[in-house]
């Protein structure tokens, strides 16, 4: 693994900027719309019983704009972990873009990559069940 | 070659390194007309189609031969131009969806139970929000253009389906909107396009990604499954549906 610090190239996507932005027009729509109030209740929960794998974010997210970060993780662990995450990636952005910064790029081998794969899908499995028990 | 970026040794005339990702100088990094056997839409080079022939050709070739679209279409030179192809499409068959909605108000109001008519929050899109709608929907349709491609193009990851980029993903699912014209249909027009939309997707992706059905329908079907189960309303729809005629029946 080797992490080196690159500057973005011309035409290269800036999936900080593009995903980070995204997350945070979601925040702030839940924050000053009633955005919460149109959601739709979870089908696989009312069909099947049980919370899906994103069952919690949506409240995980009025958690968090309402500054209560601790009920945020309460709610959806992983999905108040990855809001943060693209929440401090669109702000490195920001600056990265304003002040030319370079970012951090991770270079993984084809196996690294591999353990990568396997750690996300065990995380999902691990916060799908905390959400089967919790929630 | 070598990788300019990671110094590892990559396949001659390799545009991005498999390693690391980087552009490596080799091919044209925005292909003018072909590369590689794929070439530009026909909405991309309107220079030689026009605004109207590019649209309407684009349309036919992902609609009626969506293997051999997905097969030839470029795969670099920008998010643009999928992107404004796909507001287009979404705009006018959204447009004229809220416009069904509104004619069709009464004839759809006398099949729901008085219940559900009555219900709270069920007349939050008529009049003034249907108006609200349609100003916010170019916004939602680039937003769920971009999560929508993101998510897919993740699962893609997660089975080693990212040949290509996310371009090609993002590309893949913006031209695959040309289901969105089903949408002026009354009644089912989205079930259709929506349906459709799934099926060009994942050819897009296999065609784009030169991956097999299986990693592309896994990476389009996944997250459906995942997001509280849009299978499950189908198959409750089904569902519905069976029992009604069932009823019908035995009257």
């Amino acid at each position: 693994m080797l992490i080196a610090l690159r500057q973005r190239e011309r035409g290269q996507i800036d999936f900080g900027l593009l995903y980070g932005g995204i997350v945070l027009l979601g925040l702030l729509a839940v924050r000053f719309l009633p955005v919460a109030r149109f959601l739709p209740s979870c089908y696989f929960r009312s069909f099947l019983g049980i919370p899906c794998p994103s069952c919690g974010t949506t409240r995980s997210i009025v958690s968090l704009v309402r500054g209560d970060v601790l009920g945020s993780l309460v709610m959806n662990p992983l999905a108040a972990v990855v809001i943060h995450i693209a929440l401090l990636w669109f702000g490195y952005s920001v600056l990265a873009a304003l002040f030319v910064l370079p970012r951090p790029s991770l270079l993984l081998t084809e196996k690294e990559k591999n353990a990568v794969r396997l750690g996300a899908v065990m995380l999902a499995l691990a916060n799908w069940a905390y959400l089967v028990i919790a929630l | 070659m070598t990788c300019p970026h990671c110094g590892k040794e990559i396949f001659d005339n390799q545009a991005f390194c498999q390693y690391c990702g980087g552009r490596t100088g080799s091919g044209s990094p925005l292909p003018t007309t072909e590369t590689g056997g794929r070439k530009k839409t026909a909405w991309e080079d309107r220079d030689v189609h026009g605004f109207f022939g590019g649209i309407l050709r684009t349309i036919q070739s992902t609609l009626f031969s969506p293997t051999e679209f997905f097969r030839t279409m470029t795969v670099t030179g920008g998010l643009t131009e999928p992107l404004l192809f796909s507001l287009i499409i979404g705009m006018v068959g959204l447009m004229i969806s809220y416009v069904w909605q509104i004619l069709l108000q009464g004839t759809i109001q006398n099949f729901l139970p008085p219940e559900m008519s009555s219900a709270a929050g069920y007349d939050m899109f008529h009049g003034l929000g249907i108006a609200v709608l349609a100003i916010l929907s170019p916004v939602a349709i680039i937003l769920w253009l971009f999560i929508w491609s993101g998510i897919v193009h993740l699962c893609l990851m997660l089975v080693r389906g990212a040949r290509q980029g996310f371009e090609a993903t993002f590309r893949a699912v913006a031209y695959s909107h040309s289901t969105y014209l089903f949408m002026a249909l009354p009644f089912c027009g989205g079930i259709i396009a929506a349906i459709w939309s799934i099926v060009l997707i994942i050819i897009g992706l296999k065609e784009a990604h030169e991956i097999s059905g299986g990693k592309a329908s896994f990476a389009e079907l996944f997250p459906i499954f995942l997001c509280c189960g849009v299978a499950i309303m189908g198959i409750l729809f089904l569902g519905l549906m069976a029992a009604s005629v069932g009823a019908l029946m035995q009257q």
